[in-house]
């Protein structure tokens, strides 16, 4: 047996764990080289030197009270709740953070994209000329349009009691209305029912 | 703890402690405590893990007592359930894992074994300590197992859930990086 062999059994020979042939052969190596058996006595220093620390003995005597007293605790009640968790606080702290903050940035995106898109539906004024909003003189709505909110206000003031006139296309503004036209653009922009409380309490 | 049980064999005593003996437990308890925790420091690499996972692992026996089948060791079972405690620890930080006061954290460790020990030689085992700490789990496992403990190699497979073969060549490679370890500090190699 050379070195070579020698040294791939020393392991398993330092370790007590070579069947008795090969034993046999490592020994008689050993007994003639003296690199081989250094070796050998390096194996033997590394596991004498190798040891987990002690921790002393107040921490054994100790020990088994700590166990128990968490068997118990756990036997009477929910199980032992976390003190510290060690280690990974930021990364905790991040799982939840790094979600929040894309939300927010989503948020953020759609409100600037939703602000800054000429195409997005935003109020104009054919839009408000067929539909608008009446006067709620009975304040059971109040609408988002500035003229009507201040409108609005005058009323519940008391100071007028006059209904906006339903804006007027830039068209229609350049061209002569009649009063008949102006009368029939009102009636279309006006619930029904809101037409005999004009009738009946606001002044023209 | 009760004197009868001292001579009692562990598969029984697990078989007492799961029909409410707790003194039979705490009997497996002062036992295994020593062998658990160096299993734990051999998982983890520091004393605060190790305690942290040692007390895991018997709160965590006590718990699957129930299914223990004493026709089986207990040696390997409780040995499994330590290791696993110990990787939990190490790969959650502790999440999940009730911490110790700090008063009962281990004590600041101090490796030198006595006032007969020559300087070199606590040196040399200081170095090795931290050679030790640094060796991946896996090998620091089969180290302590053989090294500590005095497994065989079927008792370490068993433990660990490897092959015999693999125990040595781990064995092999766990020796040899704590040789280096000393070889630098003593300016030559083995």
């Amino acid at each position: 047996m050379d070195c070579r062999e020698t040294q791939k059994l020393l392991t398993a020979f330092h370790d007590g764990e070579l069947p008795a042939a090969d034993r046999a052969r490592v020994e008689e190596h050993l007994r003639g080289c003296p690199e081989c058996a250094a070796r050998l006595a390096d194996l033997a220093r590394v596991d004498q030197a190798a040891g987990v620390p002690d921790p002393g003995p107040a921490y054994w005597d100790r020990f088994n009270a700590r166990v128990m007293d968490r068997v118990v605790r756990e036997a009477d009640g929910p199980r032992v709740t976390v003190l510290r968790p060690k280690g990974g606080w930021v990364r905790q702290q991040l799982r939840y953070l790094i979600p929040a903050a894309a939300a927010a940035a989503l948020v953020l995106v759609v409100a600037r994209f939703v602000g800054m898109n000429p195409g997005a539906p935003t109020p104009s004024v054919p839009t408000a000329v067929s539909e608008p909003v009446a006067p709620d003189l009975a304040g059971q709505r109040m609408t988002k349009a500035e003229p009507e909110s201040r409108a609005t206000e005058k009323t519940e003031s008391g100071v007028v009691a006059r209904p906006v006139p339903p804006p007027v296309l830039a068209k229609e503004r350049l061209a002569p209305v009649t009063r008949e036209e102006r009368d029939r653009l009102a009636d279309r922009s006006l619930p029904a029912g809101h037409i005999h409380n004009w009738g009946k309490g606001c002044v023209f | 703890m009760r004197a009868d049980l001292d001579d009692e064999r562990d598969e029984r005593l697990a078989a007492q402690a799961a029909g409410g003996d707790r003194d039979a437990f705490d009997a497996l308890v002062t036992r295994h405590r020593q062998a658990v925790y160096r299993l734990c420091w051999s998982a983890t690499g520091n004393a605060a893990d190790a305690d942290d996972a040692a007390q895991e692992t018997f709160v965590r026996v006590y718990r699957s007592l129930p299914s223990y089948d004493p026709a089986r060791p207990f040696g390997p079972w409780l040995r499994k359930i330590a290791w696993n405690c110990g990787l939990t620890v190490r790969r959650d930080g502790n999440a999940g894992v009730p911490r110790v006061a700090e008063g009962d954290a281990p004590e600041s460790v101090d490796p030198a074994p006595g006032p007969e020990e020559a300087a070199a030689g606590n040196e040399e085992r200081r170095r090795v300590a931290d050679a030790m700490a640094g060796l991946p789990a896996e090998l620091r496992m089969v180290m302590v197992l053989r090294a500590v403990e005095g497994l065989s190699y079927a008792e370490i497979a068993l433990a660990a859930g490897i092959p015999a073969g693999t125990v040595m060549s781990r064995l092999s490679r766990a020796r040899t990086r704590l040789l280096a370890a000393l070889g630098e500090w003593s300016g030559g190699g083995s």
